[in-house]
């Protein structure tokens, strides 16, 4: 039975070209949306997982403080300062070891390296904190490094020294033993790097541990306070920035940009979302009143077709048939240009927010296929009302 | 049981007060043929719409297997006129845009019924595009059409308008053996009666 010869006789060149044009107009909002939704999405995502940014301050040195012998310590009057700041969320200091510690793998003690270890309380901390903690008698210390170092090491030294990759798996895979000296005393311990920082740049242990070990090795645990951790409210990122500069502070400033380009993205890719958004409900109803008009057409013979007993919803179904490979095509060629414009991209989003983008194609599809899902349905749902409208 | 009609009564024009079917009680029974006969403009084409549940706007009652044909469900109308009801209008509802063979293809197959088109003179014109058919033509198709499908009423609105006199008797004949075969009741309107209608019922609108 041949409905579509009778609900849809000829299709115009000029309708087959509206459709293309509707069905490129379809992909390429829909692309649209995905990357303003996964750049809202990794940006909404990033201000969720550092609801606040993550500083480390110094003071900086300049020739004044060596001529006047002023301290690169932090001072009560300058806490205080800090504390009172509104981009001040909280204020903690990072310890440093006052031992000598030497690493090296177990197996290959030639490999052996003088590294300075710090602490950061475990509040301020990303990467794995479930598993960095320490107590006096465990034998292993877990490290937390920067996820700079492994870049480093993977982008630069490897290939230079011919090494291969490896990825913060293999590291935590590998042996290593530390060494502690300092005043005559020697301790060596098993040591396993268990995760990355992407806030500080440095080699941490946890606190306990440094605690411990200073007070086994120079009989206190205390540290100077020359280097601040920070965490501010990214509202106040400018004050911040401000402050930095008034004050004359060291800050990462990697954090800095990444802080200020996160709170300019979230307010862009929301607009364009705004903007996808009312394409997609233009396009769809243009599609939609396109095909109407197509149908209005043909009312008479659907009109025929329901004197000869055939119901409203056959023919909404049939119709429906015809209709769906438009936004069908669409919906794969959206999938397919937002792999592809995500793929392009990556790079440059990837060193903007440096965040692990593995699944970012899964809601890139997700969201299409619930937009489409809905699309379809509103047509479906369009359709049934039209012919129902019709059928006498 | 077939049709129930009751204080029949047209909104938009004035019925003729002679009529058997307005204002008056009748029934349309299975296994009948009926002839309705009246000039034009008396409202045949109106009644016909009525019977087939087109045309809602008259006071009165029509009833088809005791169901109001005023508050009958849209599943229930399609069902009536997919299993029940063959109607041939007087525009001959039939599709331009389509062969003669797709026409017939809609409900039956066009193979089933080779013998009618051939009586019909219609067989080689099947691959003919029905807009390029003449009015005669289109007419004999339409009358195909209904009898290629099941039906228990079949009810036809002047269907030999534009067909000579031989052709309406070997039509007629056509239509009344396919009836019979079926069990099924005829109605047809036509402007006035004439021999070829013998045997049929006669109501005057």
């Amino acid at each position: 039975m041949n409905i579509k010869a009778i609900i849809l006789p000829k299709i115009s060149f000029q309708s087959k070209l509206i459709f293309s044009t509707l069905t490129l107009l379809f992909s390429t909002i829909i692309t649209f949306v995905i990357f303003a939704f996964l750049t809202e999405f990794y940006t909404q995502k990033l201000l969720e997982k550092e609801n606040h940014l993550y500083f480390s301050l110094s003071k900086s040195i300049g020739i004044g403080n060596t001529i006047l012998g002023r301290t690169s310590s932090f001072n009560e009057e300058e806490i205080k300062g800090l504390k009172e700041q509104a981009f001040c969320s909280e204020l903690r200091f990072i310890k440093k070891a006052k031992f000598k510690c030497i690493a090296g793998f177990f197996e290959q003690k030639q490999f052996s390296s003088e590294i300075i270890l710090e602490s950061i309380p475990n509040s301020m901390m990303d990467g794995p904190v479930y598993r960095f903690y320490w107590e006096e008698g465990q034998d292993e210390v877990p490290i937390i490094i920067s996820a700079e170092f492994l870049q480093l090491y993977n982008f630069v030294y490897a290939p230079i020294a011919g090494l291969p990759p490896v990825s913060i798996e293999n590291l935590s895979m590998i042996p290593i033993e530390i060494s502690l000296i300092a005043n005559g005393k020697r301790k060596s311990m098993k040591a396993e790097i268990i995760g990355l920082t992407d806030r500080f740049s440095g080699l941490y242990v946890p606190e306990s541990f440094l605690n411990w070990a200073n007070t086994y090795f120079t009989g206190s645990a205390s540290s100077r306070r020359d280097k601040a951790v920070l965490k501010v409210n990214p509202a106040y990122i400018s004050e911040f920035e401000d402050y930095v500069i008034s004050e004359a502070l060291i800050v990462n400033e990697e954090n800095l940009r990444m802080g200020k380009t996160a709170s300019l993205i979230y307010p862009l890719s929301a607009g364009l979302l705004l903007i996808a958004c009312v394409f997609i409900i233009l396009s769809v109803s243009n599609f939609w009143l396109h095909w109407k008009w197509l149908l209005e057409r043909q009312k008479e013979n659907i009109q025929i077709l329901y004197f000869n007993g055939f119901h409203p919803k056959y023919i909404a179904k049939q119709t429906f048939k015809y209709l769906i490979p438009i936004p069908g095509l669409a919906f794969v060629l959206s999938i397919l240009f937002g792999i592809l414009i995500w793929k392009i991209l990556q790079p440059y989003t990837l060193s903007v927010l440096n965040l692990d983008y593995a699944a970012l194609p899964v809601f890139a599809i997700a969201l299409v296929s619930s937009v489409y899902t809905l699309i379809f349905l509103s047509i479906y749902f369009a359709l049934w009302r039209f012919c129902r409208a019709i059928y006498i | 049981m077939g049709f129930r009609i009751s204080e029949l009564k047209p909104q938009f024009f004035k019925e003729n007060p002679n009529s058997q079917i307005w204002n008056s009680h009748f029934h349309l029974d299975d296994q009948q043929k009926y002839l309705i006969c009246a000039p034009s403009g008396k409202g045949k084409s109106s009644f016909f719409n009525m019977l087939a549940a087109i045309n809602m706007d008259y006071s009165g009652r029509i009833e088809y297997e005791g169901i109001l044909l005023k508050d009958v469900s849209t599943d229930q109308l399609s069902k009536f006129r997919f299993l029940e009801w063959s109607l041939v209008f007087q525009n001959l509802a039939v599709f331009n845009n389509l062969s003669l063979a797709e026409n017939l293809n809609i409900r039956g197959h066009s193979e089933d019924c080779m013998e009618l088109l051939d009586q019909l003179g219609l067989k080689d014109k099947l691959d003919q595009n029905v807009g390029h058919l003449s009015y005669g033509e289109r007419q004999r198709l339409a009358i195909i059409k209904s009898l290629n499908r099941p039906y228990n009423f079949l009810i036809m609105d002047e269907p030999f308008s534009h067909l000579d006199t031989e052709l309406k008797r070997k039509a007629l004949q056509l239509i009344e053996k396919d009836v019979e075969m079926k069990n099924a009741s005829l109605i047809i309107f036509d402007l006035e009666n004439d021999p070829h209608y013998d045997g049929f019922q006669k109501l005057m609108l």
